[in-house]
């Protein structure tokens, strides 16, 4: 593990009160904004520092949405596809990136709502707020990536 | 006539501490520890503001809070910000906005309840706002509104922000628990309920974000003032997150009981966009079944809506209707509302599990036209009874129970 990660993982461990159980998941999710996924190597250097087992780290990423064991070149743009969204036009724009997904630049996934129904259609990319969509906004991000 | 924008809580938005306190941020804080207002005394006044929870379930908070045992060494208060039900973004607008109103609210109720850590678990959707509350949880710390011996007196508070990795099932407080405890997201079955053994066995109030944002307010204008705003079983404002096919979307305080559904979408969203043709709305959150257009001459809180058979839930307003001809297109919305409740069912309980998935199905099959709507409502009546109090939430059964509803209400247009 180098040295930067492991520093980190102190710090996060440190903020909550050095309880290995609270700091998991906030591990988890470092990791995989760091790296985009979860390696098994992860796992095991984790589990050694937390000292927790590997089955129950396991048990515990395959939960989540935004936790993943694979690897991905590139990066992921959610698009929400509930209600408030739909009645948007997320359809349309779901649509275009499924014809499109070879042009694209980025993955895409298709998720619930994300609290930014107000803006629909919505997405996220790095965890930031993409609104009110279009196809014409895609493009241009596809561009820009 | 507009009865919403700046009532309570709105007033106290912010861009900075200096701001927040010009405005008269941190003095209920100031009077609470500064006139060493015994715990108990807040949890009193909490109750008498007749104050209930805005996450979903209404429950009253001052209730809630004399839960927690008088000893003990250690408690938690979590603010659940993991507002996930479809249609809901109001708690993003006091995070956003009003952070200082929210940590204000969380040491006094963490006073209260006599807790020296609170977190804040907020959904990684959010993960955006994480800076703006770290900031507002620094900025708290250096003037000293949290650290030790807050305001010369004896209590110490600290405040932890937690981000959740992905799951809607995690907003339900025990699956919260679980996941801030490095878990899968399951409900426990409850009793022992979190007052008693929440995080990690200790006792644990979970409150929502709009909730701890009031707790300054009932201690500012006193618990009695704040039970005569809006009426006698919803006291106190709302936000409301309303969306859809109104003109104008967006975040609104309004006074429980005063206004009404129609005037809600009429006078603050501006009415309908055109070209669409209102069908229905849903009052609070897609576990909310729907309300017909003449429906919807009802006050907007608690009582009225469950009145009507639905709920006003985490205060979510989504109206809905469709263009030109297609009214058909209304089964696409519900499909994508039974879609989610069988992505996001959690697995621990067959019923649930299980029943999402056939609902779907049957869905699939009505939008075929293989199944009639009649028979449709048969089966997930069946499937519903074997939910019904077999599960470890309420997820399942609001599948259940909002599919039918809008089957037996729109079965014209469904046809
Ligand atoms: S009812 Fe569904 S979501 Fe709730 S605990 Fe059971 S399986 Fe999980
Ligand atoms: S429904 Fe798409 S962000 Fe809420």
């Amino acid at each position: 593990m180098s040295d930067s990660i492991k520093e980190k993982f102190k710090e996060i461990l440190e903020y909550y009160d050095n309880n290995p159980f609270l700091s998991l998941i906030p591990i988890l999710n470092f990791i995989q904004d760091e790296e985009g996924f979860i390696s098994k190597d992860k796992i095991k250097e984790i589990s050694k520092f937390l000292n927790i087992k590997e089955n129950l780290i396991y048990e515990t990423l395959t939960f989540y949405h935004f936790l993943s064991l694979e690897k991905k070149e590139k990066k992921t743009l959610y698009i929400c596809k509930n209600i408030s969204c739909l009645l948007e036009g997320a359809e349309e724009i779901l649509e275009y990136l499924r014809e499109n997904k070879d042009k694209l630049n980025f993955d895409f996934k298709e998720c619930e709502c994300i609290g930014l129904c107000d803006f629909a259609p919505a997405g996220l990319l790095d965890f930031k707020p993409l609104k009110n969509l279009s196809i014409e906004k895609i493009k241009e991000l596809n561009e820009k990536i | 006539m507009k009865k919403s924008e700046t009532l309570l809580i709105k007033k106290k938005y912010a861009e900075n501490i200096d701001e927040y306190i010009q405005k008269g941020g941190f003095l209920s804080l100031k009077k609470v520890l500064g006139d060493r207002i015994p715990p108990e005394k807040v949890i009193e006044e909490v109750k008498k503001s007749g104050l209930r929870g805005r996450g979903g379930a209404g429950f009253p908070t001052g209730l809630k809070w004399s839960f927690i045992p008088k000893d003990g060494e250690k408690k938690f208060l979590i603010c659940n910000a993991d507002e996930g039900e479809p249609g809901t973004f109001k708690d993003r607008e006091i995070l956003l906005y009003a952070p200082y109103l929210l940590i204000e609210g969380m040491i006094i109720s963490s006073y209260a309840i006599q807790a020296e850590v609170s977190y804040i678990y907020l959904r990684k959707e959010y993960k955006w706002i994480y800076d703006r509350i770290y900031k507002a949880i620094k900025e708290s710390e250096e003037i000293g509104f949290l650290g030790k011996n807050i305001l010369g007196s004896s209590f110490n508070h600290r405040i932890k922000i937690f981000v959740g990795a992905g799951a809607y099932i995690c907003g339900e407080e025990t699956a919260l628990l679980e996941s801030m405890e490095g878990k899968k997201g399951f409900p426990r079955l409850k009793p022992p309920y979190p007052a008693n053994c929440g995080l990690f066995g200790y006792p644990t109030v979970i409150n929502n974000v709009e909730t701890l944002s009031n707790i300054p307010i009932i201690i500012e204008i006193g618990g009695d003032n704040y039970s005569k705003i809006g009426v006698p079983k919803s006291t106190g404002t709302r936000l409301i997150s309303l969306s859809g096919i109104v003109k104008k979307k967006g975040v609104y305080e309004i006074e429980q009981g005063k206004i009404t559904v129609r005037e809600i979408i009429e006078d603050l969203g501006e009415g309908i966009k055109e070209n669409y043709h209102l069908l229905g709305v849903i009052p609070g959150g897609i576990s909310a079944p729907p309300l017909l257009p003449d429906e919807i001459d009802i006050t907007y809180d608690f009582e009225s809506i469950i009145e009507k058979g639905s709920m006003s839930g985490s205060g979510a307003i989504i109206v809905f209707g469709y263009k030109e001809d297609k009214k058909r297109e209304l089964l696409k919305l519900l499909k994508s509302a039974v879609k989610f409740f069988k992505e996001e069912s959690c697995g621990k309980c067959t019923p649930c599990r299980e029943g999402t998935w056939a609902i779907n199905d049957i869905l699939e099959k009505i939008e075929k036209r293989e199944t009639q709507i009649g028979e449709g409502i048969e089966i997930i009546d069946v499937l519903h009874k074997r939910m019904k109090g077999l599960c470890a939430c309420p997820l399942g059964e609001s599948c259940a129970i909002i599919t039918e509803s809008f089957l037996k209400k729109y079965s014209d247009v469904l046809k």
